[in-house]
């Protein structure tokens, strides 16, 4: 049986097709890692949180609440040491700003009057921050 | 003679294979990159938000606000809008027709964006605004009175 195997050209194809086998598997290892960390990226987090919480705020009717979890912010935040402010409004410039970096941050306006509303980050619970929006 | 053959074409690692890998992953980072860099665009939203703020706050029960027909009617405060970003920034568009019993026209923010409007309406033109038509029928004092309103939006963002 052994000998069967040993000397045999096939010997020499396989392991090539191996080593092909395994130089792709990396490669494509290589590029799914890259897209997983740039589709997660600090970028794409700010901005969506700051677009989400703009169009909450202008979309909300007067006398309603709504709660927006900063549980990832946060998290991203922490695990990248940015101890700064994650989340404020600017109720001049009537714009929120989100950094979850030491650098950067995303602002956005909001079409809404900063008089009609009033915002705290609820962090009463155990590793959960929420943003409460109350539309006067 | 076989040996031969597989030696000239079964040669899996040949420099041309790493080139072409180089190449498809330059591609795929290349677009990936392009992909997540590019603003997520939420303008038809905004000009949405617009519109239906303007209706709640001219429109009661069915009846037309009586209060946006008197000289002193401050369209901002009444509709919950910030004047100072929709004036100013160049960014936003109001128009609004009211048509009937009695009539009344205003116009906030960029009065380009009423042809943009129409252009970004019948091509695929990022650059221009992404507008709202709306047109509702309502009453005031017992006639009917028509509203059209056109809302655009061309915010992107504001760099720190």
């Amino acid at each position: 049986m052994k000998n069967f195997i040993k000397n045999k050209k096939g010997d020499e194809i396989i392991s090539k097709q191996l080593i092909f086998l395994i130089l792709n598997l990396i490669f494509l290892l290589a590029i799914m890692f890259f897209i997983v960390r740039a589709s997660t990226g600090a970028a794409v987090l700010e901005e969506t949180s700051a677009k989400t919480v703009a169009i909450l705020i202008d979309s909300m009717k007067p006398g309603t609440e709504a709660n927006f979890s900063l549980t990832k912010l946060y998290d991203f935040a922490e695990k990248n040491r940015y101890s700064g402010q994650v989340i404020s409004i600017d109720s001049n410039t009537n714009t929120i700003h989100i950094q979850v970096l030491g650098s950067g941050g995303y602002n956005f306006q909001f079409l809404s009057s900063s008089k009609s509303f009033s915002y705290y980050v609820d962090k009463s619970q155990e590793n959960q921050e929420v943003l409460v929006l109350k539309k006067v | 003679m076989l040996s031969k053959k597989i030696g000239r074409k079964g040669n899996l690692l040949s420099v041309w294979w790493f080139l072409v890998l180089a190449v498809i992953g330059a591609g795929m980072i290349a677009g990936t990159s392009i992909f997540y860099a590019s603003d997520i665009d939420i303008r038809v939203l905004q000009s949405e938000i617009i519109t239906n703020k303007v209706v709640d706050c001219l429109i009661n029960n069915g009846q037309v606000n009586p209060s946006v027909f008197s000289e002193d009617f401050n369209f901002f405060d009444t509709c919950d809008l910030n004047r100072n970003l929709i004036e100013n920034s160049g960014f936003f568009y109001i128009k609004l027709s009211i048509s009937g019993v009695n009539s009344k026209n205003l116009v906030f923010g960029n009065r380009a964006f009423e042809e943009d409007c129409l252009f970004a309406s019948q091509l695929n033109a990022k650059a221009y605004p992404l507008c709202t038509q709306k047109k509702i029928s309502s009453s005031y004092l017992g006639e009917k009175v028509n509203i059209e309103m056109t809302t655009g939006s061309n915010y992107k963002f504001v760099k720190k």
